[in-house]
């Protein structure tokens, strides 16, 4: 009989045996047929899921039990470092989110790549990776496995943008997202090994694993004690920037997007909460640490709420699905991010994952459309898809009532968050949280008229959508239709830690989060489909969202423009600075060995050529002197 | 045993190899020079692996030659035998590589290579002072010669450039050690470098900064400081696959004097201007690191990228803690590694493209998918990517840069932290190249793209591997280099 904790690294393992086999099969047998690939991947995904599943029983069951173990991988200077899993609620919960989406992405993936006929092990493989990098990211037991992990999985990130390599627009969006990606990780390692240092000044403190999730809450105390409160706030502000930066959130938005030229399937992955909220999940597990800085939350409020806002505005103005895809999923984020801030956090993980379904199922019924007509993606040419697609408008309709706020899943968090907010009396937040709904109600709704009803633009004969693929498709909406109810009924069994009031609803503030989204499905209602009324069209912000609010120039000057400009001033200093010294160095060598060769040899008189040589520099210095004061003009 | 594994014929070894193939005993026949050469320096190599067995931290194997009544003192320490290792590793590689890349000249080459080898092992164990400016002055004559015959510039300007400062230097260096070797004779003290340790407390101030700024004036050549880095720049530029140990045992040698003399014999200065050596090392860590991500040359940008991590070796010693000094010996030895792969593959790329302009290359990986797979792994590691050697490095600098002793807390925490935007920027660097010569446009349809032979795959894979295990185990590594900083740490009373 295996017990918990061997089924648990069996769990983690399996996807990475995947990989590894898919690799050696790849080499081994040139020629190997398509369907192995996807079986091979597609049962360890299952048998993965299958482990994910006992794993959130046995968390359930055993109610505020954690279960913990670790191995020392490796020792850097009389510092162990630990593999390990830390399983409690929070992780059980995204373990099992992470098995399914990998499970319907294995499912869907197939036929996509048959009809691309491209790099389909290598996808297998990436994906795979990906799945092994997430398990043992949302399983770390310490902070450095977590980034170790998490740097990991921009990497595949990496990969994947990068999948079709010959677009130099994949080449150059690759780039700055490994770039982009890569520092968030760096500004985390450093912050880590600050706190580890700092953690580990008060003697007796030294635990297993170091710096363990399980022990947070104490080594954050002994570093606020150790320290001065302003170097303790500075490496809570470096968790926060690191964080921000991996969960794509302002003024690092456009990060996400530069993933956009990924292969579908995995692009529906990367904006799924297990990649796109890697960097909140970081922030929920040194919840304890943040608590103990000041102003580190309202940080996060802030920033939070200013992203989602942001991010729902350039997708009223984007054409393109995928974009619009990243944009909801980045505003989506925002939200739970807000939430956390409020320190909500039970209301901020319910939000991430009910949220997350919904925007998976969006993802996937556009990658669905694409499919059928062939990478179409701007929304302008297409539309009158409900008629030839009606299985996929069905499944985009319940993804936007839920991820709008209206029924199902999403339905339940949404509400327990104004409620939340107009508890708190925060009305301003409240405010921008009810126009962040109304906006999101109604791009989706703008992009469900655009492509599903009126007539069709496309030149591309449509295809119907593959079995495969509405399978997974249809295995994705269970959860989007009934996770909140569950969720919202057990929230006790599945966040033991919580201990928040639960606030009973106020009906009032119910309708207000109702009107919001009906509001923004009338208005999408009447300017698309019925078109009584013309499009709302305010330049400023138009011309904003359509320049993604500087985003794109702002990391483009952090890491491009920026660099380039110094190297291109440190090059002018270099090369004529140091150029000009080097080359009188050069040419006082010469003077004089050209001096002492003319003295040599003889070939004049040496009296009469080193007084020449003085009245020659004596005459110089005159005429410069002269020059300078002005006497000769 | 311990007669055989004395250290005398560790240094003496290469020296009598190199003559041999000098005095033409192998009748100028080049395969057999060039798989003597091959198969001695990896027996060579297993040989030094054997002193790991037998090292003694506190110096030292130590192995005494009296020549009437004159003794000439070898040992080893833990840094100077690992660093031996690393710079014989660095020169099997190339000799590997060397069959692909060397047209002419071949006894020439592998003879003074091995002299080469011989001059710098020399230093790494020469325990007396005379024996050490010896060993410079034969490492300096033996680049000389290979720069001279071997680098691809037009002309002779890389070896005459390099070969005036580094003897000016080299002079210097020399009067400095007559000096002290002068003072230590007056005080009937053998002038061997153990016994500058003990007597420099002793030593007046003046002298002391004397001799540790003439030392420093030597290390700014080989690991180079603003504005001594043109020579270091212009024989990177003018060197080729085969020859480049000579760069890179010029920056390993540049850091052990930097330790051996600076930070270990001349503790007290030291000590003293920890601080703003640390400065000095960031502000040109900085600079070369942004240069290198605005040169359009791919040996310049290299050779920049180069300067930059290794002078990040400087603010980690400058903490003067275990972590420390670990830290920056860690970096020295993964990081030259790293650069010995990325200079290969980049090599490699430029005798596909012949040219070393960056607009001119592209989608290399298409054609020669191998040596892309093995150029991705190097620049993952030079972009620190864990389970890498770069990373450990690193991660031990950072750690050791917070972990400063109270008097020089606030510098040394300002120089750590902008280790972030240093991290950054050579990140850029090397995915930015790699990018550029392994995609983007296709600039390979005329020429004659081959993937790697046999002896380059095996010679990249072996370095690749052996990044892995730094990054994997850096324990074993670790568990020497701690005790040796631990000896260099209790020099230092505060």
């Amino acid at each position: 009989m295996i017990d918990i904790v061997s089924l648990v690294y069996l769990m983690v393992c399996t996807p990475l045996i995947c990989a590894v086999l898919l690799f050696v099969l790849k080499f081994m047998f040139k020629n190997m047929p398509d369907y192995i690939n996807f079986a091979a991947s597609t049962f360890l995904s299952l048998c993965s899921l299958s482990s994910s599943v006992l794993l959130f029983e046995y968390v359930i069951t055993y109610q505020g039990y954690t279960l913990e173990s670790n191995y020392p991988v490796c020792i850097v200077q009389n510092i162990p470092l630990y593999f390990g899993i830390y399983a409690d609620n929070l992780t059980s919960l995204f373990t099992l989110l992470t098995g399914g989406f990998f499970l319907i992405a294995n499912i869907f993936s197939y036929k996509y790549l048959r009809q691309n006929r491209q790099g389909f092990a290598r996808f297998y493989i990436y994906l795979n990776l990906l799945q092994f990098f997430s398990f043992c990211f949302f399983l770390s037991s310490n902070l450095i496995q977590s980034i170790v992990f998490m740097m990991a999985t921009s990497l595949v990130c990496y990969l994947f943008a990068n999948f079709y390599f010959q677009k130099p627009q994949a080449q150059s969006n690759s780039k700055k997202l490994f770039v982009v990606d890569t520092s968030g990780d760096f500004i985390l390692i450093t912050a880590s090994v600050a706190f580890l240092f700092f953690s580990t000044l008060v003697p007796d403190t030294t635990n297993i694993p170091t710096l363990g999730f399980n022990n947070i809450n104490s080594l954050g105390l002994y570093s606020f004690a150790g320290l001065n409160p302003f170097m303790f706030i500075f490496i809570c502000m470096l968790f926060i920037l690191g964080a921000l930066i991996k969960s794509s959130q302002f003024p690092f938005m456009s990060k996400i997007t530069l993933c956009s030229e990924a292969p579908n399937p995995a692009f529906s992955i990367i904006l799924s909460p297990i990649v796109i909220a890697q960097g909140v999940f970081l922030l929920y597990r040194l919840y304890p640490l943040l608590n103990l800085a000041q102003g580190a939350f309202e940080i996060i409020k802030i920033v939070g709420i200013l992203t989602a806002l942001i991010a729902c505005t350039i997708a009223l103005k984007e054409n393109s699905l995928k974009q619009i895809c990243s944009w909801m999923a980045i505003s989506q984020t925002g939200i739970a991010m807000c939430a956390l801030g409020f320190k909500m956090y039970e209301t901020s993980v319910f939000y991430l994952v009910c949220s997350g379904l919904a925007t998976v199922l969006i993802s996937y019924t556009i990658d669905s459309v694409s499919y059928s007509t062939g990478s179409q993606e701007n929304i302008r040419f297409l539309g009158g898809l409900r008629e030839k697609l009606p299985f996929t408008a069905l499944m985009y309709i319940i993804g936007a009532l839920s991820l709008s706020g209206l029924i199902f899943s999403g339905f339940y968090p949404k509400t327990e968050f104004i409620n939340n907010l107009a508890f708190e009396k925060s009305s301003i937040y409240a405010s921008i949280f009810l126009l962040v709904l109304f906006m999101s109600t109604f791009y989706l709704f703008r992009v469900y008229f655009r492509v599903f009803e009126g007539e069709y633009k496309g030149s591309y004969e449509v295809q119907k959508t593959s079995k495969l693929m509405k399978f997974a498709i249809l295995l994705l909406c269970i959860p989007v239709v009934f996770f909140g109810l569950v969720f919202n009924k057990y929230s006790g069994y599945f966040l033991s830690f919580s201990t928040a009031q639960k606030i009973t609803p106020d009906f009032f503030v119910n309708i207000f989060t109702f009107i919001a989204s009906v509001f923004g499905y009338y208005l999408a209602y009447n300017i698309y489909f019925t078109k009584r009324i013309c499009s709302l069209r305010y330049r400023p912000v138009r011309r904003l969202a359509a320049k993604h609010f500087y985003c794109d120039y702002f990391i483009d000057f952090i890491f491009e423009k920026m660099p380039l400009f110094i190297s291109k001033i440190f090059s002018f200093f270099e090369k004529y600075t140091i150029g000009i010294l080097y080359t009188l160095i050069k040419l006082k060598i010469k003077i004089i060995s050209f001096i002492k060769e003319k003295l040599e040899t003889n070939s004049v008189n040496s009296e009469f050529f080193t007084l020449a040589v003085w009245i020659f520099l004596i005459a110089l210095l005159f005429v410069v002197l002269y020059f300078k004061t002005g006497v000769i003009n | 045993m311990g007669e055989i594994l004395n250290i005398f014929i560790l240094a003496i070894l290469p020296l009598i190899a190199g003559f041999l193939i000098f005095i033409g005993f192998f009748r100028n026949n080049t395969v057999v020079i060039r798989r003597f050469a091959k198969y001695f320096n990896i027996a060579y190599l297993i040989y030094t692996l054997s002193f790991l067995t037998n090292y003694n931290t506190n110096s030292e194997l130590q192995y005494v030659i009296n020549l009437k009544n004159y003794n000439i003192l070898f040992g080893f320490d833990a840094l100077g035998l690992i660093l031996s290792i690393l710079v014989i590793f660095i020169i099997t590689i190339c000799m590997i590589v060397a069959k692909s890349t060397l047209a002419a000249k071949q006894k020439l080459f592998y003879s003074f290579a091995l002299f080469f080898e011989a001059s710098a092992v020399l230093m790494f164990c020469a325990q007396n002072l005379y024996l050490f400016c010896l060993a410079l002055f034969f490492e300096i004559f033996c680049a000389y010669i290979l720069i001279s015959n071997f680098a691809q510039s037009k002309g002779n300007k890389p070896a005459s450039s390099y070969a005036i400062l580094s003897f000016s230097c080299a002079f210097a260096f020399m009067s400095a050690t007559a000096l002290i070797s002068a003072v230590l004779t007056k005080h009937s003290i053998y002038p061997s470098i153990q016994n500058l340790v003990q007597a420099s407390p002793e030593l007046s101030s003046l002298i002391q900064f004397l001799v540790f700024f003439t030392v420093l004036l030597t290390v700014c050549t080989k690991l180079p400081i603003f504005p001594f880095h043109k020579t270091m720049q212009s024989i990177i530029e003018g060197v080729g696959a085969s020859l480049c140990f000579v760069f890179l045992t010029e920056f390993i040698l540049g850091f052990f004097i930097f330790i051996k003399f600076n930070a270990y014999a001349l503790n007290y200065i030291f000590g003293m201007i920890a601080p703003y050596l640390a400065i000095i090392a960031m502000v040109n860590v900085i600079y070369f690191a942004f240069l290198a991500i605005g040169s359009k040359d791919l040996k310049t940008s290299f050779a920049y990228f180069c300067f930059s991590q290794m002078l990040l070796a400087i603010p980690a010693l400058a903490a003067i803690n275990i972590d420390g000094i670990c830290g920056a010996i860690y970096q020295i030895v993964s990081q030259s590694l790293i650069l010995l792969g990325l200079f290969l593959c980049y090599c490699f790329a430029i005798q596909i493209f012949k040219t070393t302009k960056l607009p001119f290359m592209g989608a290399l990986a298409s054609h020669t998918p191998k040596l892309a797979a093995l150029a991705f792994v190097f620049t993952l590691a030079g972009a620190n990517m864990p389970l890498t050697g770069g990373f450990v490095g690193k991660f031990l600098s950072i750690l050791g840069g917070f972990s400063t002793e109270v008097y020089t807390q606030n510098t040394i925490w300002m120089c750590t932290l902008f280790i972030i935007p240093v991290f950054i920027l050579g990140m850029i660097y090397v995915i930015k190249t790699y990018q550029n010569i392994f995609f983007g446009t296709d600039e390979c349809s005329d020429c004659k793209a081959i993937d790697l032979l046999r002896h380059r795959w095996t010679a990249l894979l072996i370095v690749a591997i052996l990044i892995i295990i730094l990054g994997v185990a850096p324990y074993y590594l670790g568990e020497i280099l701690s005790k040796y900083a631990d000896m260099i740490v209790s020099m230092f009373s505060f």
